[in-house]
């Protein structure tokens, strides 16, 4: 029994990242009616900027966090004014999803000039990342509990913000009518970017709380983005809260299919998962259909 | 200059031009409708005013501001508001919250008040208030997209075609009561296909056709009998 | 509208999914066996040659291999400079650059300096061959050097035997490769991961004995993972096994494979995969209580293994073909000596490097011995003559002949003992 536990808070742990990554695509695409595929990117180099502020400039590990976050706000502020909002005025789909593309390219360059290829250990205070306790039989890592509750708190402030504040009112008339929304004087430009810069906000805390789980590395939060995409596709890509349920739903697949499924096909199951329950629901497992069509 | 003056509109969609150079004068406090068939170009005269649409041509004026190509966001502050077609309330938000966006950016206090006067007027939207918008009937989600612009406290009205998708019984009621719900200063422009109703709530009309004017006139030349605005609609000779 | 647009991205997100997956499957090993039949016309024109002037043999006109001239020789290196295995790519360019430098200091080779163009694959065989193709029809090369990855080669492999490009010391080790008949211009000193789990099972028995031993695999779910498998179960360690696991390059975690081998309650467990991901295994064999002994395959034994999973390394043991990076031995030293001139960090001095950096005290001794006009047919008859090369004790004698283009055939075992790796004992065939 207790085995059965354990699979399924492994699998726990992996779906955090996977829904918080969700979370960040589906929060973009609802508002702005964007992909970011510079999302994962975007989430490693928070990572590596925590990293480096704390171990190559000596800095505590709490406020290398803070400015990490800081930078990751306001770089994707001017990212988001720089690349995206030009575009935003031509009116096509694709072009601003090339863009980025190209945004992911170039910043996964940057990272590598900067850090190199090597993966680096992302220590933490007294390296609770090693830190074990055992209850009854469950075995329960300390860093894995802090993953908890930092995505436990990320949701309940994403939850707050859109439920609670004027921002969040503005996206989710975005999301549900962008004409309606504009003649009610909501300004598409400011809910627009801070919806940018409350998504990489939160891929930021992904990739800084994963570090340690993850090594710092080059790309390492882009199988997370790929998962997390998969995620949000699940969760439908217009519901925030079926994003969040469909990367938690990949980590329990991925965990199981490998305890039960022949060891060929236990890495592509959870993929074929998807791509059946996509052919019966189109619209994802947690929208219903009449979401996606809009007159 | 006063009011809202139109010189010399052209509009159009990528390529293809839908309105070809129109002229509309609505006075200050005056109440104009703007009639014509389905398809006359209509609404994107009224979605050209409220920002939605750059003008590709020509000049649009409200209070002697040129306000053409404007930001819809900047035409919602200076008054410039919009009841649009097919009511376009946000089905998944709750009345209240439908309501809430009217008076984005400013202050709540104002919020509060115009609540007040909204649910006075409509009591069945303060009982719904918790209710997703998109489970309302046709008639209350007209009384909530009516009751987002008295909350935006409009100085220039524009309203998109009411009596689409709703009975005609219903449709006459808000038209009665459109002269209660706005004050009486509140320069107002109405799109709508019904003459009849538009007749009597306006003092003048202007009667566009494929994107061209084609009639302007009082209201009280027609009002005995719209049907002789037929030939004008459809371009055929009575 | 909108609907449908989804359904094509969901679509193509999928199979990409699948693709990443499952890319490595393919094996599409027809290798052209016909292509090594000019060693015999070129030696016919010479002598026909020969017979009209024979004043003058010495000054034969000899036709240089292509991407040779009379001041450079050229080659191409396809090697993952971005994604998962980016570092290991840094690291055989670094070695690489070291192994040019030494050369044309020193004048040269037959007065002629080493050149080489690195092109980015990102462990994408597609990549690789595209590649390949770019390196031989675009820039003319001599030959390919030091690429990094099996699956990789596999699918680059018959480009290079057609258009008669010898395959030098790359690291990559699918048991195919060493086909003489089938890969006539493919020399390594890196041998295939067969032979590493064969000698690791042999050396386990040998250890351990076999009294209450069961043994767990770890392997990529491909045609390496399995000829991996193939070699334990050839050992005579084979019986012992109760557990084979495989992972995938998409993985995020290796939780339930752990889970697997403490539900099969395994004493060892041998892990093929690179460093960043053995750490993670040894983190997450810790965070799940799983008690064995860990032995990592030769792309486990870096510093970066140690700097990574830290104290959690202690105790693990490295098979491997060749010393550690960090051994102190005549040609390590010198091995780091220039790797550090060269503005190597510490985590880059590893097998990776190592493993490129002896290729190259081979390449140059082949390319000495081929003497003033290289053709590939000079080149690879003096590269079968090559016996007993001594590496300074960075691997056992090298041994290459006509029926054997793979060097190196020994097995050595290191354990990371306080904080290093240490070599333990140098195990036979």
């Amino acid at each position: 029994m207790v085995d059965y536990i354990q699979i399924a808070w492994q699998g726990l742990v992996s779906g955090f990242a996977y829904a918080l990554i969700g979370l960040a695509l589906v929060m973009v695409y609802k508002t702005a009616r964007i992909l970011n595929f510079a999302a994962g990117t975007m989430a490693g180099i928070s990572g590596f900027l925590a990293h480096w502020w704390a171990a190559e400039q000596d800095m505590p590990f709490g406020v290398a966090i803070l400015f990490a976050m800081i930078m990751t706000g306001a770089g994707t502020y001017v990212v988001e004014r720089l690349t995206v909002r030009p575009l935003v005025k031509l009116g096509d789909f694709l072009p601003i999803v090339i863009m980025t593309l190209g945004v992911e390219e170039f910043l996964a360059n940057v990272s590598l000039l900067w850090w190199g290829g090597t993966a680096r250990r992302y220590r933490v205070p007294g390296d609770i990342d090693r830190i074990n306790w055992l209850i009854g039989d469950f075995r329960l890592n300390a860093w894995h509990l802090v993953v908890a509750i930092t995505t436990f708190v990320t949701l309940s402030i994403v939850g707050y913000i859109i439920n609670q504040t004027e921002l969040g009112l503005g996206m989710k008339a975005f999301a549900e009518d962008q004409d309606a929304a504009k003649l009610m004087g909501i300004k598409e430009s400011t809910v627009s970017i801070w919806t940018w810069v409350l998504s990489a906000l939160v891929g930021g805390v992904t990739g800084i709380v994963f570090a340690p789980v993850l090594f710092l590395q080059q790309d390492y939060m882009n199988i997370i983005f790929i998962k997390g995409f998969v995620a949000a596709i699940l969760g439908g890509f217009l519901s925030l809260s079926g994003g969040v349920a469909g990367g938690l739903l990949l980590g329990e697949l991925e965990a199981f299919t490998i305890k039960w499924a022949p060891r060929e096909f236990a890495a592509a199951l959870p993929v074929v998962i998807v791509f059946i329950v996509l052919l019966i629901r189109p619209h994802g497992l947690f929208t219903r259909e009449k979401g996606h069509e809009r007159v | 200059m006063s009011g809202l003056k139109i010189k010399d509109l052209k509009v159009g969609y990528g390529r293809n031009e839908v309105i070809h150079g129109v002229d509309i004068e609505v006075k200050s406090g005056e109440k104009v409708a703007l009639l014509g068939a389905n398809g006359a170009g209509k609404s994107t005269v009224l979605k050209t005013i409220s920002g939605l649409l750059t003008p590709t041509e020509g000049s649009i004026t409200f209070n002697g501001d040129e306000i053409g190509g404007a930001n819809p966001a900047a035409l919602v502050d200076m008054g410039v508001i919009q009841v649009p077609e097919g009511r376009r309330v946000f089905p998944g938000l709750n009345v209240e919250d439908n309501l809430k966006v009217a008076n984005y950016g400013k202050s709540p206090d104002l919020f509060e008040e115009g609540l007040e006067t909204v649910y006075k007027k409509f009591p069945i939207l303060q009982e719904r208030r918790k209710q997703a918008a998109g489970l309302l009937s046709g008639g209350q989600q007209q009384m909530l997209s009516l009751s987002r612009a008295i909350i935006a406290k409009p100085k220039l009205l524009l309203i998109d075609e009411m009596s689409l998708g709703l009975a005609p019984l219903l449709v006459k009621e808000f038209y009665e009561q459109l002269g209660d719900l706005f004050s009486e200063d509140v320069t107002l422009l109405l799109v709508e296909q019904n003459a009849g109703l538009a007749l009597k709530y306006c003092s003048r009309f202007y009667v566009l056709r494929n994107g061209d004017l084609v009639l302007q006139s009082d209201s009280k030349d027609y009002i005995d009998d719209p049907t002789a605005l037929q030939s004008a609609y459809l371009g055929v000779d009575a | 509208m909108k609907s449908k647009l989804w359904k094509l991205l969901a679509i193509f997100a999928v199979l990409g999914l699948i693709a990443v997956g499952c890319g490595d499957d393919d094996s599409s090993s027809e290798s052209s066996s016909e292509s090594s039949s000019s060693e015999s016309s070129s030696s016919e024109s010479s002598s026909s040659e020969s017979s009209s002037s024979e004043e003058a043999p010495a000054e034969e006109e000899c036709e240089l291999a292509r991407g040779v001239t009379d001041d450079k020789i050229l080659f191409g290196s396809s090697q993952p400079m971005t994604g998962n295995l980016a570092a290991l790519g840094e690291q055989a360019v670094l070695a690489m650059e070291v192994t040019r430098d030494r050369i044309n200091d020193g004048g040269g080779i037959n007065g002629r300096m080493i050149e080489f163009i690195v092109q980015d694959d990102a462990y994408n065989p597609e990549k690789t061959v595209s590649n390949a193709q770019y390196f031989i029809e675009q820039e003319n090369v001599f030959a390919i050097w030091a690429s990094i990855g099996s699956a990789t080669l596999k699918a680059a492999l018959p480009l290079h035997d057609e258009s008669n490009t010898p395959s030098l010391f790359p690291w990559a080790q699918d048991l195919s490769f060493y086909d003489v008949n089938n890969h006539p211009l493919f020399f390594s000193v890196n041998p295939p991961a067969y032979a590493q789990t064969k000698g690791f099972g042999n050396y386990l028995v040998e250890n351990f004995g076999t009294d209450g031993i069961k043994v767990g695999l770890m392997t990529i779910n491909s045609v390496d993972g399995e000829q991996t498998v193939q070699g334990y179960k050839d050992s005579t360690g084979g019986d012992l096994l109760v557990d084979e696991q495989t992972w995938e390059r998409d993985s995020t975690t290796y939780g339930p494979q752990i889970l697997s081998f403490i539900d099969s309650g395994v004493t060892d467990v041998y892990v093929g995969t690179g460093d960043t991901q053995f750490a993670q295994f040894l983190l997450e064999a810790d965070q799940l209580g799983l008690d064995a002994r860990f032995w990592g395959s030769t792309g486990t034994i870096s510093a970066n293994t140690i700097e990574l999973a830290g104290d959690l390394s202690e105790g693990a043991y490295g098979v491997n073909v060749i010393s550690s990076a960090t051994g102190d031995k005549p040609g390590l030293n010198a091995y780091r000596e220039a790797m550090f001139a060269a503005g190597a960090e510490e985590a880059q001095i590893s097998t990776a490097s190592l493993l490129a950096y002896t290729g190259g005290l081979v390449l140059e001794e082949m390319l000495t011995r081929a003497g003033e006009c290289l053709t590939v047919e000079s080149f690879v008859a003096a590269g079968e003559t090559i016996k007993d090369f001594d590496t300074g004790g960075i691997m056992r004698p090298l041994n290459f002949s006509a029926e054997n283009h793979l060097g190196n055939n020994d097995v050595i075992i290191l354990q990371v003992q306080n904080g290093a790796w240490e070599e333990l004992v140098v195990g036979q065939e």
